[in-house]
């Protein structure tokens, strides 16, 4: 279970194999809103959160590798051996043989497509293994409506609590809870 | 207000050394600066002592011993120290600042940020420690070859005698100015290009701008360091 307070009515709970809606009136408030939880849950849960936001989330200067591996690896989540074995297993999932496995892994993520992009935030929270998972509308949409990404995405929320941040309502409700956090409470 | 609290703006990006992406990250760097430019400044130096001593002999008709007594004041206590901080600056300042100009602008700083990972003490602590510390180590490389260098020409083929007499040259005053200021002048090029290229605007034009502006801003800090402890040694 997770606490996060982002209304002055206090904290929400948020429960593991829930999924969870949060409004915000426009986008960029919805960024915002997104930051603060992200700021909160990451200070309170370190190690067990995963944050996959539809632009960018990678870092230009690492290779996609030491990208996808990067919060798992700073917050001592596991060895290194045994993060590389969830790498290569999260891409076979994904159905991504061994040869184009080695590729990803040591291209810069300049080089790749923005739908190839998304797919790898999805990789990187299933390095984590994280309890909590916050999504922005856009990635949430594009999750949802995607048959290979879809079902990754069931598989790691059925042990995480998912909350997504957008403005207004969902393009897909797939099982949501309204959190009501619209702008009277926030 | 106890010791922890006052130190904590220095010792809590520090305490991310126990990261290890943070330990790369910073050996990433002195690599970078330091270890690349090796053989350049290595060169420098070597030249810098050979043009001092001549210039010395030919101009002033200083005895060996005594120039290279004033090649070792000149080269640790001024010129090592101020070459190696603009060779920095001119090599890895405006590197810094372009690199962290681009993270900003693409939003990747954000990112980090809602990774859990506090840029901080992933980004900042490890390019302003990793620059110090190559500046400390480049501006021995130079002082010690330019004494190399120096005694070389100075001596020729009687050079063992003047290597084995070093330590009538070489004080340890001399040593704790040169390693001193190069610490400050790192500090100063490597927080200086860090400001920069965080301090930009949302557009990708910025980028270029914040390299030429970390290589000025970071020569008016050296220039404005090496004035202070000028003054404050008269």
């Amino acid at each position: 279970m997770y606490d996060l307070t982002l209304a002055p009515t206090g904290p929400i709970r948020l429960e593991p194999g829930q999924r969870y809606w949060c409004a915000a009136p426009t986008r960029a408030e919805a960024e915002t809103l997104l930051d603060l939880a992200a700021g909160l849950v990451q200070l309170n849960y370190p190690g067990r959160v995963a944050v996959l936001e539809s632009n960018g989330g990678l870092l230009s200067n690492l290779r996609v590798w030491e990208n996808l591996i990067l919060p798992a690896w700073y917050q001592k989540i596991a060895p290194l051996p045994e993060l590389e074995a969830r790498f290569v297993t999260a891409l076979q999932r994904l159905g991504i043989g061994d040869t184009e496995v080695e590729r990803i892994a040591t291209a810069l993520p300049v080089t790749l497509e923005r739908d190839r992009k998304r797919m790898l935030l999805l990789v990187r929270a299933a390095i984590l293994r994280p309890g909590l998972m916050l999504l922005d509308q856009d990635m949430w949409g594009h999750c949802a409506r995607s048959a290979l990404l879809r079902p990754v995405l069931d598989e790691l929320s059925a042990n995480a609590a998912v909350l997504v941040i957008g403005q207004g309502a969902p393009e897909q409700a797939w099982g949501l809870h309204d959190l009501t956090l619209t702008p009277e409470t926030t | 207000m106890r010791l922890a609290q006052l130190f904590a703006p220095i010792t809590t990006p520090l305490a991310g050394l126990r990261h290890q992406p943070v330990r790369r990250v910073l050996l990433r760097q002195i690599y970078f600066t330091g270890n690349e430019a090796v053989f350049l400044v290595l060169a420098i130096g070597f030249a810098l002592g050979a043009i001092v001593i001549s210039l010395l002999h030919g101009q002033y008709g200083q005895s060996r011993d005594a120039s290279l007594r004033l090649l070792a004041s000149l080269s640790f206590k001024e010129i090592s120290p101020l070459l190696a901080a603009i060779i920095l600056v001119a090599r890895s300042s405006s590197a810094v600042a372009s690199e962290l100009a681009t993270m900003q602008v693409h939003g990747e700083i954000r990112s980090l940020f809602r990774m859990g990972i506090p840029p901080g003490t992933y980004l900042i602590m490890p390019r302003v420690l990793g620059m110090t510390i190559a500046c400390v180590g480049l501006t021995l490389y130079i002082a010690l070859m330019s004494q190399a260098g120096g005694t070389l020409f100075s001596a020729g083929t009687d050079v063992t005698y003047e290597i084995l007499a070093i330590d009538r040259i070489m004080r340890i005053d001399l040593m704790l100015t040169c390693l001193g200021k190069a610490f400050v002048f790192g500090l100063g090029c490597s927080l200086t290009a860090c400001y920069v290229g965080l301090r930009v605007g949302p557009y990708v034009t910025d980028i270029p701008k914040a390299s030429s502006r970390a290589v000025m801003r970071g020569l008016f800090v050296i220039f404005l360091i090496e004035t202070a402890w000028t003054l404050c040694t008269i």
